[in-house]
């Protein structure tokens, strides 16, 4: 039979309590790194509100971080200290179009159209979550959200309505498009299926997947951009807790602002 | 004639105007209303005022009942 609410980890399968485990973890490493990469967008944006808003958007994304790693200490016995400060680049389970510096404003608009809305599905299929800790936050964060999306589908149409910014555009959404089914992992990981068969998360990596292409679709077709949006032939290599094919993570530099290691000595002690 | 503007944020009524393309800044237009003689601000975008241009899965019911008519 199953549970129909948790209050904690208590009566939930070791694979259903890793996979959420492991999926919180990266929605908050996730959301840490747009947090930074919309810190950075507060200069040089095409439109001066387009630099307020980054500044929005960057604290309510480290205000999820906060939220999450809060869950994550309660019930998994994480450090959000560790987390963010010592923790190596190669643990990070964001991702990995993240994972570097977002060059212009088309990789920025990527970022906030694909990668966001990513994230903000994955929240969305915890909406009604059996695990109570996380659906009580999960209304909140969401309804940010609904302003971060609005924000990166105004840019996505504005851009794709550009001569000049539709080709680099297609390119920056066909990567972070990439980079997200990875996320998303496979269909047939052990954690998701247990996650799903507990009500835990309302949709399995595959349907969330196809979900998201479903509003990518869409909004490209109303904008003119083309896209063709296609799950990776393989996971090989896929690992359930940094959700990545690969051992890397993000670069030296990014983690390094992350960690305000320069801002160290200014620390109250 | 101006175009038809977006519903008024303080009565509600569609009987609004787009005075300007520009308002505060270069994201809202100015509207007024004809009915109850405010003017405000509306984001552009193509969204109507008070709606966020958003997927479905995260409209609310009223928000999906103004789109599909």
């Amino acid at each position: 039979m199953v549970q129909t609410e948790f209050e904690s980890l208590e009566g939930m399968s070791e694979a259903c309590a890793r996979g959420l485990g492991n999926l919180l973890w990266a929605l908050a490493d996730t959301k840490l790194l747009l947090g930074y990469h919309y810190g950075e967008w507060t200069f040089g944006t095409p439109a001066l509100e387009a630099a307020v808003a980054n500044c929005s958007l960057s604290q309510t994304e480290l205000g999820h971080v906060r939220l999450l790693h809060a869950v994550l200490k309660k019930h998994w016995g994480e450090d959000p200290e560790l987390l963010i400060e010592r923790r190596p680049a190669a643990e990070f389970a964001n991702v990995t179009f993240l994972d570097q510096l977002v060059e212009d404003w088309a990789a920025y608009v990527a970022a906030n159209a694909v990668v966001d809305l990513a994230a903000t599905r994955v929240l969305h299929t915890l909406q009604g979550s059996a695990f109570k800790p996380i659906r009580m936050s999960v209304d909140k964060m969401l309804d940010e959200e609904r302003h971060h999306l609005h924000h990166g589908r105004g840019w996505f149409r504005s851009l794709a309505a550009r001569s000049d910014g539709a080709k680099r555009l297609a390119e920056a959404t066909r990567d972070a498009l990439r980079a997200v089914a990875v996320w998303l992992g496979p269909a047939d990981d052990a954690g998701d299926r247990a996650l799903v068969a507990a009500r835990v998360k309302a949709a399995s990596n595959a349907d969330l997947f196809a979900a998201l292409t479903q509003d990518l679709t869409a909004l490209a077709r109303e904008a003119g951009l083309p896209l063709e949006p296609a799950r990776p032939s393989s996971f090989g290599g896929w690992d359930a807790r940094t959700r990545r094919m690969d051992a890397r993570g993000p670069a030296d530099e990014i983690v390094f602002h992350l960690r305000g290691s320069a801002n160290e000595l200014f620390k109250l002690s | 004639m101006l175009p038809p503007g977006v519903p008024c944020p303080f009565c509600g009524a569609a009987d609004t105007v787009k005075e300007a393309d520009f308002g505060t800044s270069l994201m809202v237009n100015r509207q007024y209303c004809r009915r109850c003689r405010s003017s405000f601000e509306a984001i552009k975008w193509g969204a109507p005022a008070g709606h966020l241009d958003l997927p479905e899965f995260l409209k609310t019911n009223e928000e999906r009942d103004t789109s599909h008519g």
